[in-house]
């Protein structure tokens, strides 16, 4: 990727992430499925096709969604399927719970601190996830000509994060202490992803977590990785996950089978056209072409490894994100 | 008796409203269940022990209230002392006007990112929003009230050689002070606002931080408790705005009363 095709990809996503989703009125409640389906085969078209709305954020990692949809992979599981802009998962939750979204793609830590707050929320299946080895798709950075190397050289320094009280924060706080430093040590502020490139060369902030492809463009620019966060406290951590409400596992299994039959069958189909998913992040994100065959993007994954999610919950609690570690096992249905 | 009787009313007047909403707002909630829509017991319980717990007041609450403090006297000061020069001055009015207008439409919110690259992080990028939106109620009040002066006033001051800071003094800050005095109220409004939005940004403390921290985390009980002690910072802000503005402006009141016969 050139360094100006880069830069733009920087500003289409920035805008793209700086976008205000203007909710559409479009209340979609699942109706009820037929009870005559014995079992969740793609033969279930033979159904009647069940509309839902799924919450998901207008970023890279949707890609998949959008181009399984257009390619009618949900359609052939019965699953009329609209897609909702959200801008955060804490923003989206009370959508879920109030039934204007029926599933949500959101980070595991935010359905685990839901829960806490007894949210009737569920993990239904794994979304998307990081690497477990090689190169990640998000990691703390330097700025060029910077004295900070390793994660224990963190200890003291002012550090971006998205957003504070979350995975971001939690995994680095981890790995400082793994490395020998002092994470208490470590000022934290919020800084959107997108701005963190330009608060680092300002010096105004010494180390950033960004994801791709922000992360490959302050490396490419002189800056230092210097952790892959995820993968050096809890390898193959699950970025993304399906939530849905605790009412609509315990009434509605076939639909949640569905789905989740649904999203596999997309995400075996996205792994053979790759084309038709760099496709979908060119028209609904606007990143221009050469940009998007270049991106990176996470495993995607229905099968959730519950032991990550409860290793996330207990380094959580480890570090005082909170008070106690919940049982995962409450809030995954499976 | 009847003094102890009108402050009774004026009390039932103050406190009736706010009483009866807390009561709609208790009935509405008595059996709720989803965690959006918290009893007022409970939000009372987050307000005792979020917001006066010494901890978060010293780091969190006292800090924000310093900003506001400081980013609205500045405000104030920049919007008098520049307005009274410009409104002072015809030609320069001429020249500044159409670009008083323009900066004054730019949102502060949407020049959060700029201020941040040029001023850094801290406390000065949130004066500079404080300041950036709460100083043109000031501002363009200070020009007008200097511009509007009574023109036989300025001819009699003239005429005994009332000038310089004798007239600043005594006649030409006077004259405008009814309008400068509506621009602050504007200006502690936008000052209070302004305060939250500088701290969503950037932020790793103040009010308007917690506030949405506690959004995120689902402690929506907290959540609410943050924007009920807004509420009532802009009250007593407003109460001690009203002391200030009688005293300042007690001649005025009373010409107005007088003049109404």
């Amino acid at each position: 990727m050139t360094r100006r095709s880069a830069l733009l990809t920087a500003l289409v996503a920035a805008v793209a992430l700086g976008v205000t989703a203007c909710s559409s009125d479009t209340p979609t409640e699942p109706e009820e499925t037929s009870p005559t389906a014995e079992e969740p085969s793609p033969e279930a078209t033979e159904d009647e096709v069940v509309s839902i709305t799924i919450g998901a954020l207008p970023i890279s990692e949707t890609a998949p969604l959008w181009a399984a949809i257009d390619a009618g992979v949900f359609a052939e599981h019965g699953l009329d399927v609209t897609v909702e802009a959200i801008q955060g998962g804490a923003l989206a939750m009370p959508a879920l719970v109030n039934g204007d979204v029926d599933f949500l793609i959101g980070q595991p830590y935010g359905a685990l601190r839901a829960h806490l707050q007894d949210l009737d929320v569920r993990i239904i299946a794994n979304y998307a996830s990081s690497y477990a080895e090689g190169d990640d798709i998000n990691g703390v950075v330097s700025a060029p000509g910077s004295d900070i190397s390793r994660p224990a050289d963190l200890a003291g320094k002012r550090v971006a994060v998205n957003s504070l009280g979350a995975a971001g924060d939690l995994t680095i706080s981890a790995v400082v202490a793994q490395d020998g430093g002092d994470p208490s040590t470590i000022e934290f502020v919020e800084v959107a992803f997108p701005d963190a490139k330009a608060q680092l060369e300002a010096g105004n902030i010494d180390a950033a977590w960004v994801p791709q492809p922000f992360l490959n463009m302050i490396v490419g620019a002189g800056g230092t990785l210097v952790t892959y966060n995820y993968q050096d406290t809890l390898p193959g951590l699950p970025t993304l996950v399906i939530i849905a409400t605790g009412a609509t596992v315990n009434d509605d299994p076939d639909l949640v089978n569905r789905v989740r039959d649904a999203f596999s069958a997309a995400f075996a189909w996205a792994a053979d056209n790759d084309d038709a998913v760099r496709q979908a992040l060119v028209d609904n994100l606007s990143i221009p072409p050469e940009g998007a065959a270049a991106l990176p993007l996470p495993r995607f994954d229905t099968t959730l490894d519950v032991q990550l999610i409860q290793d996330l919950a207990d380094l959580a609690a480890e570090f005082g994100f909170f008070e106690s570690a919940p049982d995962v096992a409450d809030i995954v249905a499976q | 008796m009847t003094a102890v009787r009108r402050t009774l009313a004026s009390a039932g007047f103050t406190l009736g409203l706010p009483l009866l909403l807390l009561l709609g707002w208790a009935v509405a909630t008595r059996s709720t269940t989803t965690i959006y829509f918290p009893t007022p017991a409970r939000v009372g319980e987050a307000f005792v022990a979020t917001w006066l717990d010494p901890e978060i007041l010293g780091r969190d609450v006292l800090p924000s209230l310093g900003r506001f403090a400081i980013g609205v006297a500045l405000s104030i000061v920049i919007g008098i002392a520049a307005g009274t020069v410009i409104g002072s001055t015809p030609w320069l009015r001429a020249l500044l006007e159409p670009m008083l207008e323009f900066f004054r439409a730019i949102p502060p919110v949407v020049l959060v990112p700029v201020l941040m690259l040029v001023l850094g992080l801290g406390d000065t990028m949130r004066l500079a929003v404080i300041v950036s939106g709460s100083v043109w109620p000031v501002l363009l009040n200070t020009v007008e009230g200097v511009r509007a002066r009574d023109p036989v006033l300025v001819d009699t001051s003239r005429s005994y050689r009332v000038r310089g800071a004798l007239a600043l003094r005594y006649f030409v800050l006077p004259a405008a002070s009814p309008q400068i005095m509506a621009g602050i109220r504007l200006c502690l409004s936008i000052g209070l606002i302004l305060m939250v939005i500088s701290e969503m940004f950037a932020a790793s403390s103040g009010l308007g931080y917690q506030i949405v921290f506690f959004q995120r985390q689902y402690m929506i009980a907290e959540m609410w408790s943050g924007i009920v002690l807004l509420g009532l910072v802009g009250v007593v802000v407003a109460a001690v705005f009203h002391v200030v503005e009688r005293r300042v402006l007690h001649w005025y009141h009373g010409s107005r009363e007088v003049s109404r016969g």
